[in-house]
């Protein structure tokens, strides 16, 4: 790189497994919290029917136990395959982490480079779409991919809240 | 593609925008390389084990004199779960979508070099320089090809390909480089 290289900062990421949960979130954000009222109809409408079904005659409430158990068992069979995609994808990154080695991330006033045994990116700092503060590191996130950097990554003497403060100067400028 | 009038291609250039559509198809396509699609007899037949179970636990309820109503219950029960979980999934991916969606604004046109050594990506923000070691997998969707490196992807539309190189043709050439 030809322009001047004041005030990088560079290191080998860890990616602890905490931090990247968190940051897979990351491009699926944007709606607020309220939007979880929207369930509140669907319950009502439970327990209407609930209570509809309780004056037709005891015998309903099997049929409420039978709606409940296929609920049931959906929700339960979705959990197991939201679960099992989740180990996928985590043994995925890790494997083509693991080839990917030595890896280096670094962080110069106009870009952010990673640098892998068997590629080379660079991100002007135009390209980053976020950045995003996250328990114990700082989530970058590109279009659907997401790069989390660890606090205790980070160089002796920085920081993470001084570490973004520094990578949104550097955003900001481009 | 070696017709005798021109040499064999040992470079590959093309420049493309994005598109929601195709590159919807191609996270289709990029998953399936990481866990291929269960045949078709094998999900036939999950399906008959299904609803034979349900059949079996109908008759086990009637024969405890209750009303096989309690099945349909169970179904619609089922259904609701279903509706909504697909609901929840198709309003989360709009959202991944249109975050997607925004970075291409300002990355405007990708141009992509494939030759023997690898691949190199370029776009407003970013350059990308990648060996063929770090490409896990290559995958033909309708309207494309998709690569996928780790868990990113790359989307080559088949229009963006040049003039009498076919999809086939590309896809025959990277595999040619990728044994290498």
């Amino acid at each position: 790189m030809s322009e001047s290289e004041n005030g990088a900062i560079e290191f080998t990421p860890s990616f602890p497994p905490a931090l990247e949960k968190q940051a897979a979130q990351l491009p699926l954000r944007g709606r607020s919290w309220l939007w979880n009222l929207m369930w509140l109809p669907l319950m009502l409408l439970f327990l209407l029917a609930l209570n509809i079904s309780d004056r037709m005659g005891s015998d309903d409430w099997f049929f409420m136990a039978g709606i409940g158990t296929g609920l049931a068992i959906v929700f339960l069979w979705a959990m197991v395959e939201v679960y099992a995609n989740g180990r996928y994808l985590s043994t995925l990154t890790a494997e083509a982490r693991e080839k990917a080695e030595p890896i280096r991330f670094r962080f110069t006033p106009k870009r952010f480079v990673l640098e892998l045994s068997n590629a080379r990116t660079e991100y002007l700092w135009s390209a980053i779409d976020e950045i995003a503060k996250l328990r114990g590191g700082t989530g970058l996130r590109i279009a659907a991919m997401v790069y989390a950097v660890a606090d205790e990554d980070l160089p002796e003497g920085l920081d993470g809240d001084t570490f973004r403060a520094r990578l949104n100067a550097w955003r900001d400028a481009a | 593609m070696d017709d005798g009038l021109s040499p064999a291609r040992d470079t590959i250039e093309v420049t493309f925008t994005y598109e929601r559509a195709l590159w919807r198809r191609a996270m289709t396509g990029w998953w399936q390389s990481v866990i291929p699609p269960e045949p078709f007899i094998k999900r036939a037949i999950t399906w008959a084990v299904i609803w034979f179970g349900l059949l079996i636990v109908t008759l086990g309820i009637a024969a405890f004199d209750l009303t096989p109503f309690y099945t349909v219950a169970g179904l619609v029960g089922a259904g609701v779960m279903v509706s909504s979980f697909a609901y929840l999934q198709r309003t989360r991916m709009g959202r991944f979508w249109d975050n997607v969606g925004r970075h291409w604004d300002r990355a405007g046109p990708t141009h992509v070099r494939f030759d023997a050594t690898g691949l190199e990506i370029r776009d407003d923000v970013s350059e990308r320089r990648l060996t063929w070691a770090a490409i896990d997998a290559v995958k033909a969707v309708k309207g494309g090809t998709v690569f996928r490196s780790g868990i990113s992807m790359l989307v080559v539309p088949d229009e963006a390909l040049p003039d009498g190189v076919s999809p086939t043709d590309f896809r025959a050439l990277v595999t040619g480089w990728r044994a290498q």
